[in-house]
């Protein structure tokens, strides 16, 4: 129980190898944060869903502009059997915003990565529909309410 | 096949999320669901992040009337964490107080629309007369009966003394007592196991999958429960344990809640006696101390509830904040429990994950093959399927 | 035949006064906690600003009357927070028991 996120830290590292940027845990928010780089999100997660044996839930996908040149998205997962909050953190550049959707693995995130698409332009690549979610039809295209400029 | 579509919405059921459902049906049976949602999409997590941190509280607030306390004090956990604020113990203590009232209440709601809508009406009606004790125990604690306006970032508003204490225990021993005989009541009442037992069933792996939370995946047999996984506020030093079903249909569903609501008692009984005395609430800076991010996740009465919030050194604005609310995460699954139902019992699966009935609802019926269209409101939907 | 098991129930409740009052000519008791309409003391006010500033729906207006800043609430957008009674260093917010506070006009809504 204690330790299982050291576990989780090895099996982790022999996944992803060099892929996998940092890996920590975080007293104070009780969860392990991993942060990949983009090319190798669905890598990690689908790590996690076999280090749980398939019992992962996923909680949400939150995606942020930070005023920076990077759009930072969180994957914030359960992990069941090892019951371990797993924050995966991945960097995406203003100038190319595609990643691999992680809809094969956990079907749960089909809102989530419509949200992101549509509130910040992130491009979901393998997602079966990739529409509007919130906005009204006639909102102008490449218009993204919570991009920072 | 000409299949018809049946359009249930666009001013749905859910809490700051109105859906329409597009239902293809055939016959009586829909095969296919496809939702829309966004039709009273607020902006406010945009809003949020122009506001400062006080003034966010209440916004929050404002999310869903139902479960209020459950985002101020989810956003009041983020924020405190990202500042590096530790509260007092006895404010902890109040919060789950107030928390679990809240789910009483909400609880008690729910209970009694699914009441309604499968055709119950008097369970309905005593319910919500049972419902209204506990208004009254929140007006009593916190100034209001719905906006409860307690939880602030380093505590909470108001205190309580023994006056408080032996009335809120008072009021809660004789509620457990009927509580105790309305699950008899849903135990063994044939026109509840008709139309609830069996229907909507959602599978534990698909629950899983989905990322359904709350009630509707404890329905399911699936062990999430973020006050046992994740404890916060008091939820350490109080005994609780996750409420599970196996049977994953409307009827389970319902179980697990009318079950937590005497584990809640509990829960507030425990408190009341472990509450330590002490100081409610702590000075807190306006603008942020240090550029950090807060992560809070609690179980609303709904399920599971997630703000994530940036802030920025020296900034009383928070830089970027983000709500999951649970219904939002239980859309999937609901679409996948209407698939293979009876359009009849689409009112009662819809309210088996609790989404917020506040707004009147609509439906509009579509015959394509016709192209005649009527538009109806999901009580006379529902009326019809009592029929 | 069983009998439903509600049927305690319904006993119980042909002997018991109902659970409704009748509302404009009966009215349930408030707590001591209760917030309603807004007091304002002005003499005790010293037009610091710090409710205007603080109030999360914005209803709180500062105008100067005879040369004496003073708020003004709108009824209209306060949302009933008692942020303003908790910020005030001189307590010149008070919660009242007023609940009834629909009218015909906006000049109404403020509370001077
Ligand atoms: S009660 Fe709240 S909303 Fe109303 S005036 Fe005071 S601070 Fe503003
Ligand atoms: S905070 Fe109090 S003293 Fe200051 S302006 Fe408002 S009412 Fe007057």
């Amino acid at each position: 129980m204690v330790n299982d996120h050291l576990e989780v830290i090895d099996s982790l590292g022999n996944e992803l190898k060099e892929g996998l940027l940092d890996v920590r845990y975080l007293p104070e928010k009780r969860a392990l944060l991993v942060l990949v780089d983009k090319a190798l999100i669905f890598k990690a997660i689908e790590a996690l869903n076999k280090i749980s044996g398939g019992e992962m839930h996923l909680t949400t996908i939150s995606g942020a502009d930070l005023g920076e040149d990077y759009i930072e998205l969180t994957y914030f997962l359960w992990l069941l059997p090892q019951r371990l909050r797993v924050i995966v953190k991945t960097k995406l550049s203003k100038d190319d915003l595609r990643v691999q959707s992680i809809v094969n693995i956990a079907p749960a995130t089909v809102l989530y990565e419509r949200e992101v698409y549509e509130m910040l332009g992130v491009i979901f690549e393998g997602h079966p529909k990739l529409e509007r979610l919130f906005l009204p039809e006639d909102w102008p295209q490449n218009m993204y309410p919570l991009r920072r400029r | 096949m000409s299949s018809i579509d049946l359009i249930v919405g666009p001013i749905h059921p859910a809490l700051h999320e109105p859906e329409r459902f597009v239902f293809k049906i055939d016959g009586e049976i829909v095969v296919d669901v496809e939702p829309r949602l966004g039709y009273v999409h607020r902006g406010i997590e945009k809003a949020l992040s122009e506001r400062t941190y006080i003034k966010d509280i209440y916004l929050v607030e404002r999310v869903c009337g139902i479960c209020n306390v459950a985002h101020t004090l989810t956003a009041a956990q983020a924020i405190e964490q990202a500042f590096g604020v530790e509260v007092p113990r006895r404010s902890k203590y109040l919060r789950t107080i107030v928390h679990e009232l809240n789910r009483l209440h909400s609880h008690l709601l729910i209970l009694g629309v699914v009441c309604e809508l499968i055709g119950f009406d008097t369970l309905f009606m005593l319910f919500w007369r049972d419902r209204e004790v506990i208004m009254d125990l929140i007006e009593m604690i916190t100034g209001n009966r719905v906006m409860s306006a307690y939880n602030i970032i380093g505590g909470v508003r108001r205190n309580i003394g023994d006056f408080e204490v032996t009335q809120i225990k008072g009021v809660l021993s004789s509620l457990a007592k009927r509580v105790k005989q309305y699950k008899k009541v849903f135990m063994d009442d044939p026109t509840i196991r008709a139309r609830c037992a069996g229907v909507g069933y959602l599978s534990r792996a698909k629950a899983l999958a989905l990322g359904a939370v709350g009630p509707t995946a404890r329905g399911s047999g699936l062990e999430l429960d973020v006050r046992v996984d994740e404890p916060y506020a008091a939820y350490d030093e109080v005994k609780y344990c996750a409420v599970i079903y196996n049977d994953g249909d409307v009827w389970a569903r319902l179980m697990v809640r009318l079950d937590e609501l005497l584990a809640s008692m509990e829960v507030i009984n425990e408190c009341l006696d472990k509450m330590p005395s002490g100081p409610i609430r702590v000075p807190v800076p306006e603008a942020a101390p240090q550029s950090a991010e807060g992560v809070s996740v609690i179980e609303a009465p709904r399920g599971e509830l997630i703000h994530h919030v940036y802030t920025k050194r020296d900034d009383d604005k928070p830089f970027r904040y983000r709500i999951r609310t649970p219904t939002y995460a239980n859309i999937p699954a609901v679409c996948e429990m209407l698939k293979g139902c009876y359009i009849a019992d689409i009112p009662a699966i819809l309210a088996s994950i609790d989404p917020c009935f506040s707004c009147t609802d609509r439906a509009a019926l579509i015959d394509t093959n016709s192209g005649e269209k009527r538009i109806i409101d999901i009580l006379s939907l529902a009326r019809r399927s009592k029929k | 035949m069983r009998l439903p098991s509600l049927i305690r129930e319904v006993w119980a409740n042909l002997l018991k006064k109902p659970a409704t009052v009748k509302y404009p000519f009966e009215k349930l008791p408030l707590s001591k906690t209760y917030r309603g309409k807004h007091e304002l003391m002005r003499d005790r006010c010293v037009g610091c600003g710090l409710c205007a500033k603080i109030c999360p729906a914005f209803a709180i207006t500062m105008r100067s009357v005879y040369g004496k800043v003073s708020p003004e609430v709108d009824l209209a957008k306060c949302i009933f927070c008692y942020q303003c009674e908790d910020v005030c260093p001189r307590g010149a917010i008070k919660r009242g028991k007023e609940y009834e506070l629909a009218s015909w006009s906006r000049n109404e809504m403020i509370v001077r």
